[in-house]
């Protein structure tokens, strides 16, 4: 069975001559079915460009994008079937119309039958909590309602695959948690397969079961999450104070890295090495500084991601 | 075929409900078509009398009624070529039109075919509208035949051709704005040969049978104000002349409709501005 997406060499590069821009490069990867793939990266790394490319809207320079096994650009009926999308910088639905209009018309625009469209429109709105406001338009809603109507307006063909670019951007922590928490839902219950793009990797981290991180539109990293992050786990101590270090400088072990946020101090240990953690501890005992944590060092994905698009790949598959 | 005409009653039915939304829209220029048939009429032809400062402020019924047989194909145009510019650079300046490109359905069905029909019965409402303004200070005198059937048809498929080259220009462009201006000007100007109300030069008149509408209002005054057969091949109005012209902006619409779509892709540019 083909893979629900399969990028083959994939590139882009707009503009020619001296003014070319290469937005993507070279891009080999497959998302199998049910997956929930997480493209992280800065500003300006190709996020966009490929989440277009998946969806047909952009051609690409080089190379294919095949959705079900279907060439989005030889096939691409039987491609976008297959496809729902929330793409960022963009209303996504019409503004003018009401929620229901909405879902009845991107319904029928994908080939629905008024019929087949209104069962299911009632039970997204329902869900999402849009049911008693579906005749109201949609450009007198909330931001947040506003995303909940596009992703219903994604979701009105049961599509098996999401491209969700940027859900969260701009919402408020409320609506950004509900969007979240849909998207779970998707992935766990429904089984779908999504391709996630946002600058909130805590978010990332939770929703994803594989990350990818892009620079300057090349693939530097691509694991599974568990694995990226066991990968860059540091077999280190972190040990943390309710106080600022002052005169505990001398008792730090060589090595350690300090980081200082108002009265809290992190101080990371060089090693595992557990002696060397309670002789510090016992220095820490002997000065009674008020000692709130002591754990495995892990950093979090925003550490690995800040790591990867400044520095080499630390292990993990290299692009 | 069910599919696809559910996808186009879904596309007019959205053109008519922002047509709707846009009804005081629609109200402002209604009368402006009616208001200028009523101006220009006592004008045209009087060329002697306005350099002498003397204007007869009054309707002619033959002259009112040639008016209309120019003019109400032109508002098809104007109607068509500025509400699919318009519409489609909201949806472009939205981002919904690359939702509307997610459709299994072909792009041309789901951007430009609901759209035109939306325009058409647009159009029929504001060709009323403008005939129910100008008819009661004037007796409209016009002999109706189904054989205007075919110039209209043809009018039709012309416009649809323009609206369609604008269309593809506005994917790649934007901003054509002022393109659209000038292409309804020259359009409205040189369709004037097609009538015995201006007189115009000899290369004004050649010019004139390679712009969309000059034949086709040419066909419709022979239909309804002359005895000439719709069938006459040649001449201002000529059947060949008509359908060539017709079938070539039409050919040229859809060419140049792909055209700006393949580049908007190729560029990333299709739901920028």
């Amino acid at each position: 069975m083909a893979d629900a997406i399969a990028y083959s060499g994939l590139s882009k590069t707009y503009g020619r001559g001296r003014d070319a821009l290469t937005a993507v490069r070279e891009t080999t990867l497959s998302v199998p079915w049910g997956q929930v793939i997480g493209l992280l990266g800065p500003n300006g790394a190709g996020k966009t460009t490929i989440i277009k490319m998946t969806a047909g809207l952009i051609t690409p320079t080089s190379g294919t994008v095949r959705i079900g096994g279907s060439d989005i650009r030889r096939d691409r009926a039987e491609a976008v079937r297959l496809i729902g999308a929330v793409l960022e910088g963009s209303r996504n639905v019409y503004w003018p119309m009401s929620a229901w209009e909405n879902l009845l018309y991107f319904g029928r625009l994908k080939g629905l039958r008024g019929a087949e469209v209104r069962p299911r429109a009632r039970r997204l709105l329902t869900e999402l909590g849009l049911w008693e406001r579906r005749h109201q338009v949609v450009g007198g809603f909330s931001r947040g309602m506003q995303q909940k109507v596009a992703v219903a307006a994604a979701l009105i063909t049961d599509p098996r695959i999401l491209l969700l670019d940027e859900p969260t951007l701009g919402l408020d922590v409320e609506a950004a948690r509900t969007v979240r928490d849909w998207i779970a839902r998707l992935a766990r219950d429904e089984g779908k397969t999504i391709v996630l793009t946002t600058h909130q990797l805590q978010v990332a981290q939770e929703l994803s079961d594989r990350i990818a991180v892009i620079r300057e539109g090349e693939i530097i990293a691509d694991l599974p999450t568990a694995e990226l992050l066991a990968r860059h786990a540091e077999n280190r101590f972190e040990v943390r104070l309710d106080a600022p270090l002052d005169g505990l400088r001398a008792s730090i072990p060589e090595g350690a890295r300090v980081s200082e946020d108002g009265a809290e101090t992190r101080i990371v240990l060089p090693d595992a090495d557990t002696g060397a953690l309670y002789e510090f501890l016992d220095r820490l005992k002997e000065s009674g500084a008020p000692l709130t944590a002591v754990a495995r060092a892990q950093p979090s994905l925003e550490e690995i991601f800040i790591r990867l698009v400044h520095d080499e790949p630390a292990g993990g598959r290299v692009a | 075929m069910t599919r696809f005409l559910v996808a186009i009653g879904n596309e007019i039915s959205k053109g008519l409900r922002f047509a709707w939304s846009e009804r005081l829209q629609i109200l402002i220029e209604l009368p402006m078509f009616g208001v200028f048939i009523l101006l220009l009429g006592p004008l045209l032809g009087a060329g002697a009398d306005i350099v002498g400062g003397d204007v007869a402020w009054r309707l002619d019924n033959h002259t009112t009624s040639v008016m209309l047989v120019w003019f109400l194909p032109f508002m098809f145009f104007y109607m068509q070529v500025v509400k699919m510019f318009w519409r489609l650079l909201a949806e472009i300046q939205t981002g919904t039109i690359e939702q509307v490109y997610l459709s299994p359905l072909p792009s041309w069905l789901v951007i430009a075919a609901g759209r035109i029909v939306a325009a058409l019965i647009e159009t029929i409402v504001v060709a009323a509208g403008t005939f129910a303004i100008v008819a009661p200070f004037t007796d409209i005198r016009i002999d109706w035949s189904p054989a205007a059937l075919l110039p209209a048809s043809m009018i039709m498929l012309a416009g649809t051709g323009v609206s369609l080259i604008i269309a593809g220009a506005t994917l790649v462009w934007k901003r054509i704005q002022l393109v659209n201006d000038t292409v309804l000007t020259m359009v409205m100007l040189f369709s004037a040969s097609a009538i015995p109300l201006i007189a115009v030069p000899g290369w004004w008149a050649a010019i004139g049978h390679f712009f969309p509408l000059t034949d086709g209002v040419g066909s419709l005054y022979r239909t309804l104000f002359t005895d000439q057969p719709v069938t006459d091949p040649w001449g201002v109005g000529g059947l060949v002349w008509l359908i060539v012209v017709s079938l070539a902006y039409l050919a040229a619409g859809i060419a140049a409709f792909g055209l700006g779509e393949r580049t908007a892709k190729r560029r990333g540019t299709l739901g920028r501005y």
